[in-house]
């Protein structure tokens, strides 16, 4: 795998939002790459900035968000080469960067290039247009967007007055045709959905939350993306109903060979779906390896309660070792410039009220854990109760 | 109608081990939810059936164990527990706690002192305007605590001694007792879900329903709270019923388990045997269905349920699972395997609901039916005979008659999990009936009488 250079190179991401209550450091610094063909799985429990990084790796982070620094290179060898005389900064080699692109050029890769399938598949649908027509639409506009990347529209673009005069003086017309409505019917029976052809004419309320989920498969698929971001794709769906749309993503994968990086809390959705894994924490990627390096040899003490958190399906462990405290606040004036999981550390020691760079285990494994530098050491551990106050 | 539908009499399974008396009896227990149609609606009859949330489910729950009750969203589990507390009035059925039937009290007052219940969202079980010491001291200002058996100096103000109480369980459920003052929202989740605890407590209760207490919250605060309930279980003797999606958690907990599905249990057991065997087919998929945090689970093999869950005001007849069981029991004589049954049984669905699309077909165009087949069985490869048959049916299609053709199907094909409803000592499932001749593969084939005239799924 590590021949083909990786898909996507996330350096130094930094997402925060700017409120009323001050700076919140959503996404801290977070660095990762992503092979051609691979899920990466990220995993985390609420609040641990893993949807803001989804949300910022395709740009779709709003006010009062800003992603305040790092960079998300693309590998897109003909793009790179088109825009590299206009654009030099946005370029390098065969990748560009998301950040610097311009808002047209980036609009025409999402669909196109990368795409998008989010928790409730209840709300991100239009209650008011069938399916069919939703993802017909989704076809048209990346149709369109590879005949000219520089003028992508949707139908809903264009407002006021003009539009309405316009709309009112020129014909009605069909923003899909039929050549992008028979492939919405394709796309639909792709991802499983019987009489494809009868259900393309129903509206979202007619679907059931399974049926809805692998409708927005179809219309992340519409355009043939090299990258799909899954943020939490199962987690509004019974066990049944997740069994089933994860086999659809596993097989779509296989079909395709798309790129994924796959969102969730659950590790077991994590176990079953990725090839590797970051864990994020407090905005921080914390531990990141292959699933084998996370999963069955984890260097990192949050990575450990994680895992022993999780009641076990196939045996009994007599008690749970939950991890002590709360998820932190990451609102920036109450976050010391240490270890964020020293508090519930149960291994915290001195040197963690400095914060650990990010330390290699072995090959690409990694943990921002001085554990993963040398070992415990009981006489530097911190006295109980250091952080209460 | 056949024993299909209303309440049906489960036998003594539930309790068939239980030499004492259980703490709560649950027998038949029914709800349904009626819509409320207006006058225009009845009379025009524009009707719509109850949604038949609990239909029938008997249980027993003993003193001083944890009974899970397990399901996916929507098979009434959570209505259930309400119901049995009688925060709903249940439309059929008994509860007897302790050995008195509910229904039979006049006030439910003092029950409510020995029952309680803990909700699953943290975020809107707590009144904002109160602070959590108020909000754990509300029962005992309700039910007059102290009481005279009660183990305080009932020498001291009220008010005092329920301040004191209120701190005691503060700090019982791991929350400090100088937290007493502060409001919801200044606690996290987890922390919310202690406090919804400790007011459970204040009564000092013996039975306490846990409806889907942790699953608002992060894994590794999930895990805090579950060692506590267990702890709290050890300390106060307390009976659970502990209402959850998560089979983990359930596993982790329960001394026993009920499985529900579309308002029925379809099968209970000790925790340990059920899910080291399964007996009823949706319990089996449920527990494979659960993506499992190992290395391994890549290479696992599993055979995720197909469709989805059909509607509460509609249930199929007999087996409620049957239509999407991947163990139907086809009839004796049949040429078929399970899964072209299944094909089979699925074309007949559709033609039974009108759903299969006749555009562009000509009775007079003899390829007409070939049609037919390859829209509705593509892929599947049927012996002649069973082909033959279908061809009669689909013969009947091609000229708009559906019901003509349903019937034809229904002639040959029907299964006795639509005609029977399930009864078992374990699981509520005809593959343990004696009629019954299973395969090596587990599935099995109907060879009992012949099973009396067919209805269709809609009549119910």
């Amino acid at each position: 795998m590590s021949e083909v250079a990786p898909k996507l190179r996330i350096e130094g991401l930094t997402t925060r939002f700017f409120t009323e209550e001050g700076q919140i450091n959503a996404v801290e610094d977070v660095s990762f790459s992503v092979e051609e063909g691979e899920v990466f799985g990220i995993v985390g429990e609420s609040g641990s900035g893993k949807s803001v990084t989804a949300l910022s790796l395709i740009d779709l982070v709003e006010r009062p968000g800003e992603i305040v620094d790092g960079a998300v290179w693309f590998r897109s060898p003909d793009l790179a080469a088109r825009i590299e005389s206009d654009a030099p900064e946005a370029v390098d080699g065969d990748y560009v960067d998301l950040q610097s692109l311009s808002d047209g050029e980036r609009r025409a890769l999402r669909g196109t290039e990368f795409s998008t399938i989010f928790q409730d598949p209840m709300s991100s649908f239009n209650p008011s247009l069938t399916v069919g027509e939703q993802i017909a639409e989704a076809v048209e506009v990346q149709r369109r967007a590879r005949a000219n990347p520089r003028s992508v529209r949707s139908r809903t673009q264009g407002y006021g007055l003009a539009k309405f005069v316009g709309d009112s003086l020129l014909p009605t017309r069909d923003f899909v045709d039929d050549a992008s409505h028979d492939r919405a019917v394709e796309l639909l029976e792709m991802v499983g959905i019987p009489d494809p052809a009868e259900r393309a004419e129903e509206y979202p309320h007619q679907f059931s939350g399974g049926m809805l989920q692998r409708a927005m498969i179809a219309q992340a698929l519409a355009g043939e993306p090299s990258m799909l971001v899954a943020d939490e794709p199962t987690t509004a769906l019974d066990v049944t109903i997740q069994a089933q749309v994860l086999d659809l993503l596993a097989e779509l994968q296989e079909d395709v060979g798309m790129t994924t990086v796959l969102i969730t809390h659950n590790l077991g959705v994590i176990a079953r779906m990725a090839d590797r894994v970051g864990v994020m924490y407090a905005g921080e990627l914390v531990e990141k390896g292959t699933l084998e390096d996370v999963f069955d040899d984890p260097v990192h003490p949050y990575t450990k309660g994680l895992l022993g958190s999780i009641p076990d399906l196939d045996g009994t462990a007599d008690r749970l070792k939950p991890i002590t405290g709360n998820v932190p606040s990451l609102v920036d004036s109450e976050m010391d410039d240490r270890c964020y999981f020293a508090d519930r550390c149960p291994r915290a020691m001195e040197e963690c009220l400095e914060k650990p760079p990010e330390f290699a285990v072995d090959g690409e494994h990694t943990a921002m854990c001085y554990l993963a530098d040398h070992d415990y050491e009981q006489a530097d551990a911190l006295e109980e109760g250091y952080f209460d106050e | 109608m056949s024993d299909d539908h209303g309440p049906t009499p489960v036998s003594e399974w539930a309790d068939a081990t239980a030499a004492d008396r259980p703490l709560v009896r649950v027998r038949n227990l029914q709800k349904h939810f009626d819509t409320e149609d207006s006058i225009l609606d009845r009379l025009f009859g524009d009707t719509t059936n109850p949604v038949r949330a609990v239909d029938g489910v008997s249980f027993d729950i003993r003193e001083g164990e944890t009974l899970g009750l397990v399901g996916e969203s929507g098979c009434g589990k959570s209505t259930t527990g309400e119901t049995l507390l009688r925060l709903l009035d249940p439309t059929g059925g008994t509860v007897e706690y302790d050995g008195e039937d509910l229904a039979e009290r006049g006030d439910l007052f003092s029950f409510r002192r020995r029952a309680g219940v803990v909700f699953q969202d943290p975020f809107s079980s707590l009144d904002p305007r109160m602070t959590v010491g108020a909000s754990i001291r509300q029962p005992l200002d309700i039910h007059d605590w102290p009481w005279p058996e009660s183990d305080v100096d009932t020498a001291r103000p009220d008010d005092e001694l329920r301040r004191e109480r209120a701190a005691d369980l503060m700090e019982r459920v791991g929350l400090s007792a100088d937290q007493l003052d502060r409001y919801p929202n200044e606690f996290s989740g987890g922390q919310r879900q202690r406090v919804g605890i400790a007011r459970a407590l204040a009564l000092d209760p013996e039975f306490l329903v846990l409806d889907e207490p942790t699953s608002a919250l992060d894994v590794s605060v999930q895990a805090q709270v579950l060692n506590l309930l267990e702890d709290l279980q050890d300390d106060f003797d307390l009976t659970y019923l502990f209402i959850s999606h998560d089979l983990s958690v359930i596993r982790h907990i329960c001394d026993r388990v009920a499985v529900m599905y579309l308002g029925e249990i379809v099968e209970i057991a000790p925790t340990e045997e059920l899910f080291a065997n399964p007996q009823h087919p949706y319990t089996e998929a449920l527990l494979e269905s659960v993506p499992r945090a190992s290395t391994d689970e890549r290479d696992r093999d599993i055979e995720p349920l197909t469709g989805d869950v059909p509607s509460p005001r509609n249930p199929p007849s007999g087996c409620r699972f049957r239509s999407r069981c991947p163990k139907v029991i086809p009839p004796a004589d049949l040429d078929l395997t399970q899964s072209q049954y299944r094909a089979v049984m699925d074309v007949r669905r559709r033609i039974e609901n009108r759903d299969v699309s006749l555009d562009g077909l000509e009775p007079s165009d003899g390829d007409a039916v070939e049609a037919l087949f390859d829209r509705l069985l593509e892929g599947v490869d049927l012996p002649t005979s069973e082909r033959t048959h279908l061809r009669e049916a689909f013969e009947a299609l091609v000229e708009g008659d559906f019901e003509a053709a349903a019937e034809t199907l229904r002639e040959r094909y029907t299964s006795v999990c639509e005609r029977r409803h399930p009864d078992g000592e374990r699981a509520a499932c005809h593959l343990d009936a004696d009629d019954v001749r299973l395969d090596a593969d587990g599935n099995g084939v109907w060879v009992g009488e012949e099973l009396d005239a067919p209805v269709t799924d809609t009549d119910s």
